[in-house]
């Protein structure tokens, strides 16, 4: 009994200390939004339609992003450029393109099979909505620019070599 | 059946016909021989190598002439020394073939590189990419790299217009020639050819207007790449994403199946759906480009009534109740007109509707120049079951007597230039020069009006040369005594003096057609198709003995879609549905019905315009107090109407059309109509129900499993039957072999037997003789159909507009210099009563003393001049420009 | 669009074949003798007179090189630029003689309208390189002054002909 009871504060103890520890450590908490929140380069996020140097958008509306996508949350139409109103650089554009972001699981199938690059998975996480339809991401929402305040991408080298990775594991 | 060939495909043996080439021989041992030129439609002319196979054949001995054999007793076999075209190289007894020997893999990666030397790769944006032979084949034999120079790439404009209606990439062009074979061989509009050489090699076409032909659509099915696509389905979708519903072709009454291809409930393409009996691969321009009324603007979307000479929305409710209270009243004396576009169902409960609930056989689906066309004779002596018209040999005779196939029929057209080509013996008898005089074994040009009197002078010079089949007619043949008798006063000599074509001519095409071990006769629109005519042609047929069987018989080219079954259902005064004739007094045709000197009480009028055909009519239906018009556009008789409620395209519903070789076919449901537009039978049904029937049909089928109870004829055409999948002999080859793949369930239809199929008893004969009589002075007015007219349906169309004739005039050249007009003239043309003025067309074919006015088209100037008459005398005056002016 | 003569010839020329469209090309030559080039009115005259459809009859011009569908210069002069020639200098005098004659380096004719000079492949000349064929004539071991003098020879002649 009395054994229980100074082991059982021991315990408690021990626990305090780890909790006084990080009492005097840098917190771990981000102030998210106000602060930015470090991500890896190669996180995948929210998806970002990328445009060309001159401003053309890369997308070229060929609906192979849409043909791999598992859960089959994006929808491309397609449309013919002209002259006056010349959206990409070929004969083709999307007209419409559209991904249901409640869907998609980011797999990152659409930005492998896109023959452009147009289609990128970006580090953007922050996609709560108060609508659903909102989750609806038109193309004017994806296009480029979009870069929000909130992300940092690490720079440093986060990539550990790979002999270690094999080791560790 | 032919001598058959032992030939061993990668170890496979197979036994196929001698003279069959190896790329055929190789399908049937289960192997695919990759190939681009190669097409089982056409010729073979092994321009792209692709097919590059290893054959051997058995060693004979010289001196023994025995075959050689091994230690093992096995034949030696030699292989030749080079790979062979497996699409040009027919096979030989004990021929070796190795489609996958180490040198034709690697003459196919060669072949393979060499095409894609200037290819643009542009799988991601073609229309194509999906359905594209040589993306399969790349991927299946190609290399992953080329040794050619990127910058090296030649390079041409990516989107030229071939015709209005197809874009060329020339790019993305293999030169296989497949489209210029097709217009060539298939189609008979040389218009396409190859320009230049080498790598600038180029399809072009030259004629005027460009690419000048009715089947342009079918070359981009056949392009084995993307190099030639449809203007309206340019970057339409891409092909996996496309549903695939099957359907019926509602545009003519050749009822050639398609697939209807959607996305998002929006039609972006209609595809040929191969049928081997009816349109096999083939589509024409019309069927395939006009579908856009469907989702045109101008859709009728709500029932309206008429309140103070305005239309006002309504419920169907409110608008039902009205009508059936307006038909209570008028009972027997209201008058039905339905338009042969309705499906079966449509027709039945429409007949349904006014013989059981309004006790009226008032109902007709023929108006204008149709009128007078009642149609008997595909009932008694039709076309056996399995007949195919595009496979007939030097065995059969074809007598296409009044029809302009290539524009009333396209495909049937194609069909039957197909069997000529395979040496059917095929007589074209037309009052003007018609597309099919290219390829008639001959031609006769008889005098428009003498059309039975040419029939009865081709039975006279049977009966005069003794070519009558003696087994049938004694079996089959009833009153043949009475006949000969009966034509002893009419001898061809006689025929001759009335039609204008030479005895001889009569002669030598009765010798061709009464010897010829089949026989069909086509007769269209041209031909008036009156009693004499119809009585003729049947007895031609009897006793010559083509009746009752597979591969003879008459086929009549109807007009509209489901022409025929409109007369199957007997949506005509005197007939009940599956031809019974009515009990009592037959009801007023159309004609009657729509005269306005005896206005009826009330009309209703389904999918037909007869308010813009004529004036006549359109008093009529002014006259008339209380008139219902179901259609899917405000047309002008709709704007007379009191009521008027929106229908469903074919598109947008189930059914089934009797296409004119009296194919039953079901078509099904691909995209939604209109929120408040309901399937005709729904509404006729509906106001049934107001007026007191209790009829319970839920759907299309439901109204056909009534159909096959109660009319004979459509005995076994239940919805199970029509929709059941195709069988093998008649289904698609690999798309490699053909072109885009036309996925769908493919299904088939059936046909109902003819009275001389269905029954052993004897067939009446009788000598009706010839009644129409040429108009005698003056110029004569004809109304041939033309594909594009000015139709409610395709007027919608946007994409063929280009296309769609405007009212003109054709005269002859002759005629022209004589009256002293030219090209850029306009005429009026007068006849008692009436006068038009139209734009005039000079033409070297058409003969002297005529003047072709299309039907059907816009303002229908040759309704109007003609009323329900076939032909008439009119006077032809130029008019002076600045009068017009 | 034919002439008299010409309608004449051609009748000639279909008695030699069995089948109209077997006269094409002799009727296409004919059909270009006039002016050097085929404008769509002789193309219709022709594919109306053998009974062949438009797009085949261009397309035979469209295959064969010397059937021309733009206006040439009065006189043809065709340089050999194959590689026996080259390696005697012909490329070298062709680009000389484009310069001489102020044209592109691909050839066409000149201002005056009087030359339309081409680079063609072998006309069996290959030991007399450079050569060059004008109109139907050779001309052989060419050097620049020689080839002056023959183009001021047929400048010559049209001044002469212009002025009478």
């Amino acid at each position: 009994m009395i054994k229980q009871a100074f082991g059982g504060t021991y315990q408690i103890m021990r626990g305090m200390g780890v909790t006084l520890k990080y009492l005097f450590k840098k917190p771990v908490t981000n102030q998210f939004p106000d602060e930015p929140v470090v991500v890896y380069p190669r996180f995948r996020g929210r998806h970002v339609l990328k445009r060309h140097e001159n401003g053309l958008e890369k997308c070229i509306g060929c609906s192979l992003c849409a043909a791999a996508c598992p859960t089959q949350c994006i929808r491309v139409e397609a449309a013919e450029n002209t002259d006056e109103n010349r959206r990409s650089p070929g004969e083709r554009y999307a007209a419409v393109y559209e991904i249901n972001m409640l869907r998609c699981i980011f797999c990152g199938y659409c930005e492998e099979a896109c023959p452009t690059g147009a289609i990128v998975l970006e580090h953007d996480f922050a996609l709560a909505e108060y609508d659903r339809w909102d989750a609806i991401y038109t193309q004017d929402k994806l296009l480029e620019p979009h870069q929000p305040k909130y992300i940092q991408i690490r720079d440093d080298e986060v990539f550990v070599p790979q002999d270690t990775w094999r080791v560790n594991k | 059946m032919s001598e058959l060939v032992n030939v061993t495909i990668d170890g496979v043996e197979v036994q196929v016909p001698k003279g069959t080439l190896i790329v055929e021989a190789a399908k049937r041992a289960g192997t695919e021989i990759p190939v681009f030129c190669y097409h089982s439609k056409l010729d073979p002319v092994g321009m792209c190598r692709m097919c590059l196979v290893t054959v051997g054949t058995p060693v004979r001995n010289r001196e023994t002439g025995e075959f050689e054999v091994d230690d093992n007793g096995k034949q030696v076999i030699r292989f030749f020394p080079k790979p062979m075209t497996a699409c040009t190289t027919p096979v030989s007894p004990g021929m070796v073939v190795i489609t996958q020997s180490e040198e034709s893999i690697a003459d196919r990666r060669g072949i393979l590189e060499f095409l894609l030397t200037s290819h643009p790769l542009d799988c991601p944006v073609c229309d194509k990419g999906g359905e594209c032979s040589l993306q399969d084949l790349t991927y299946a034999y190609g290399p992953g790299v080329s040794q050619f120079y990127l910058e090296d790439k030649h390079h041409s404009p990516k989107k030229e217009p071939l015709g209005d209606l197809i874009y060329l990439d020339s790019e993305r062009c293999i030169l296989c020639a497949r489209c210029v074979r097709f217009e060539d061989e298939i189609a008979g509009d040389p218009v396409l050819a190859i320009d230049n050489r080498g790598r600038n090699s180029k399809i072009v076409s030259y004629s005027n207007p460009k690419f000048d032909s009715k089947y342009s659509g079918n070359t981009t099915d056949i392009c084995p790449v993307g190099a030639l696509t449809t203007r309206d389905f340019r970057f339409g979708a891409r092909a996996w994403e496309l549903e695939s519903t099957p359907s019926v072709c509602n545009l003519c009454g050749v009822g050639c199946n398609t697939v209807l291809n959607t996305r998002f409930d929006e039609i972006k393409r209609v595809m040929p759906r191969q049928n081997e009996a009816l349109n096999e691969i083939w589509l024409c321009d019309k069927g395939r480009f006009g579908h856009h009324f469907n989702g045109s603007q101008n859709r009728l979307t709500t029932p309206l009534i008429k309140k103070n000479g305005q239309f006002e929305a309504a419920s169907w409710d409110e608008a039902l109740a009205l009508v059936a209270r307006k038909l209570e009243l008028s009972k027997e004396k209201t008058g039905g007109v339905a338009g042969a576009h309705l499906s079966n169902e449509d027709l039945y409960i429409f007949q349904k509707l006014f013989r059981t609930v309004l006790g009226s056989n008032n109902i007709d689906h023929r108006i204008g120049l149709n009128a007078n066309w009642d149609d008997q004779l595909a009932f008694e002596v039709g076309a056996g079951v399995g007949t195919d018209i595009g496979r007939l040999k030097s065995e059969s005779a074809i007598l296409v007597l009044g029809a302009d196939l290539d524009e009333e029929a396209p495909v049937l057209y194609l069909r039957v230039r197909g069997s000529a080509r395979r040496g059917a013996h095929l007589i074209n008898a037309g009052g003007r020069w018609t597309k099919l005089d290219n390829i008639a074994e001959k031609s006769l040009r008889y005098r428009y009006g003498a059309e039975s009197a040419l029939a009865w002078g081709l039975v006279a010079a049977v009966l005069d040369e003794g070519l009558e089949n003696k087994d049938f007619v004694a079996a089959r043949v009833d009153g043949f005594e009475g006949l000969i008798d009966a034509m002893k006063s009419f001898t061809p000599t006689r025929a001759a003096e009335q039609s204008g074509v030479s005895e001889d001519d009569i002669r030598a095409a009765a010798r061709t057609f009464a010897k010829a071990e089949n026989g069909v006769v086509l007769y269209g629109l041209e031909s008036g198709g009156n009693e004499s005519l119809q009585a003729a042609i049947k007895t031609l047929l009897l006793i010559t003995g083509h009746a009752g069987s597979a591969n003879n018989g008459a086929i009549a080219v109807l007009p509209h879609a489901n022409s025929r079954g409109a007369a199957d259902m007997g949506i005509v005064p005197n007939r009940l549905p599956g031809y019974r004739p009515v009990e009592g007094e037959a009801g007023l045709s159309a004609h009657e019905m729509l005269s306005p000197d005896a206005p009826l009480p009330a009309l209703y009028i389904v999918a037909a315009d007869p308010a813009a055909q004529s004036a006549r009519y359109k008093a009529a239906i002014e006259a008339t107090e209380f008139v219902v018009v179901q259609d899917l556009f405000m047309t002008e008789t709709a704007q007379l109407a009191d009521v008027v409620l929106p229908a469903r395209g074919t598109a947008e519903r189930d059914g089934s059309f009797t296409s004119v070789e009296r194919w039953v076919q079901a078509f099904d449901n691909a995209v939604s109509a209109p929120a408040l537009a309901w399937a005709d039978w729904l509404a006729f049904t509906a106001l049934a129900g107001k007026m007191g029937a209790s009829w319970s049909y839920a759907s299309a089928d439901g109204v056909m499993a009534e159909i096959t109870q109660t009319v004979p004829l459509y005995a076994e055409m239940n919805f199970d039957n029509l929709t059941r999948p195709i069988s093998l002999e008649r289904k698609m080859s690999h798309y490699i072999y053909s072109g885009t793949s036309f996925t769908a369930d493919t299904r088939e239809g059936l046909q109902w037997r003819s009275v001389a199929e269905a029954s052993e008893a004897k067939m009446p004969v009788a000598f009706i003789a010839p009644a129409d009589v040429p108009p005698a002075e003056g110029m004569t007015l004809v109304a041939p159909r033309v594909l594009y007219d000015g139709g409610t349906l395709i007027a919608q169309a946007e994409v063929v507009s280009a296309h769609i004739q405007p009212a003109h005039a054709v005269i002859s050249r002759k005629d022209a210099a004589q009256l002293g007009i030219t090209a850029d003239d306009s005429v009026t043309l007068t006849v008692p009563g009436a006068s038009v003025t139209v734009p005039v067309r000079l033409n070297g074919l058409v003969p002297q003393g005529i003047v072709l006015v299309p039907r059907n088209l816009s303002g229908f100037p040759a309704e109007k001049l003609l009323g329900s008459k076939r032909l008439t005398a009119v006077k032809i005056t130029k008019v002076p420009v600045a009068e017009l002016a | 669009m034919w002439s008299d003569v010409e309608q004449k010839e051609l009748e000639e020329i279909l008695k030699k074949y069995p089948t109209k469209r077997s006269a094409l090309l002799p009727a296409l030559y004919l059909a270009q003798r006039e002016k050097n080039w085929l404008d769509d009115d002789d193309i219709l005259a022709v594919a109306e007179a053998l009974e062949v459809p438009v797009t085949d009859v261009q397309a035979v011009i469209g295959f064969y090189t010397l059937f021309r569908r733009e206006p040439t210069g009065k006189h043809m002069i065709h340089v050999c630029t194959d590689l026996p020639c080259a390696l005697r200098g012909a490329e070298d005098f062709y680009a000389r003689l484009t310069r001489r004659l102020g044209l592109p380096s691909e050839g066409g004719t000149t201002a005056d309208g009087l030359f339309t000079l081409e680079a063609v492949p072998c006309l069996a000349a290959c030991d007399k390189a450079p050569m060059c064929q004008i109109d139907l004539q050779y001309y052989e071991n060419l050097t620049d002054e020689m080839i002056d003098t023959v183009l001021a020879q047929f400048r010559a002649e049209a001044q002469q002909e212009s002025g009478a």
